[in-house]
């Protein structure tokens, strides 16, 4: 339980390592593709840590990068298969940075940093947390971005062949002559709204960290 | 030079258990890349 709340809290990869920011901040546009592509993210990082950690004591030093590049290659494309061939909206929808999770520093660094070192199952509850931190992160990004950008959100639009129903809430803040204001639907605000919450985030733990000394 | 076998042992093996697994997914699903 700890290793999941370091990965969430202490560890977050958006907040905290700063990793993985080009696909969080290309896919935070809308909450839906946010929290999906998080879910993709999770169920990848979970088999390739699941399956380094199995072989870390196989792989020597000098084949260690193209070995996780394989294995993390062969997941992301067996969700790319899958995503295809039963959700090809959501498949649309997240693009072409759905096969650049090969090659997201979360993954590959936390199979460089943990899962080469550590045991199956720290190894697994360690990716639990980050997949998870990433996911609840690019949320939170996506959330703000959206209500004041657009004044909506979106829960399910893309998937909804795949659920039988939408869920779109339209006007959540009364719109007046500046708001919504549609900068942050463009890269900027992407950068400015995960700058805020950086900021945010270190106001916090630093709170925590003054109270416990 | 051991090691450097057993590393492209290593790599040989793992490329083709992945080829083998994508081989698998692709045709239980039907779909085409």
């Amino acid at each position: 339980m700890k290793t999941i709340y370091n990965g969430i809290i202490k560890e977050n990869p958006t907040f905290v390592l700063l990793l993985g920011l080009c696909s969080a901040l290309a896919v935070t546009k809308t909450v839906e593709s946010a929290y999906l592509m998080g879910i993709c993210v999770l169920v990848i990082l979970i088999f390739s840590s699941f399956v380094i950690s199995l072989i870390r004591k196989l792989v020597t030093d000098s084949v260690r990068i193209p070995v996780y590049i394989l294995i993390i290659g062969t997941f992301v494309t067996i969700v790319e298969v899958l995503l295809k061939e039963y959700i090809p909206d959501l498949y649309s929808a997240l693009g072409i940075y759905l096969p650049l999770i090969v090659v997201n520093c979360i993954v590959l660094g936390r199979a460089m940093v943990v899962a080469s070192k550590e045991n199956v199952g720290k190894s697994v509850l360690d990716a639990i947390g980050i997949g998870l931190g990433f996911t609840l992160a690019i949320t939170i990004i996506a959330l703000i971005r959206e209500i004041l950008g657009t004044n909506t959100i979106t829960l399910i639009d893309s998937i909804s062949s795949f659920t039988g129903y939408k869920a779109i809430y339209k006007d959540i803040l009364p719109s007046t002559d500046i708001f919504p204001i549609s900068i942050f639907t463009t890269s900027t605000g992407a950068f400015l709204t995960l700058a805020f919450l950086i900021a945010l985030f270190n106001k916090i733990k630093g709170g925590k960290k003054n109270e416990s000394n | 030079m051991q090691d450097n076998i057993k590393g492209i042992l290593v790599l040989t093996i793992t490329a083709f258990v992945c080829s083998l697994l994508l081989y698998l997914v692709i045709n239980l699903v039907g779909g085409n890349i």
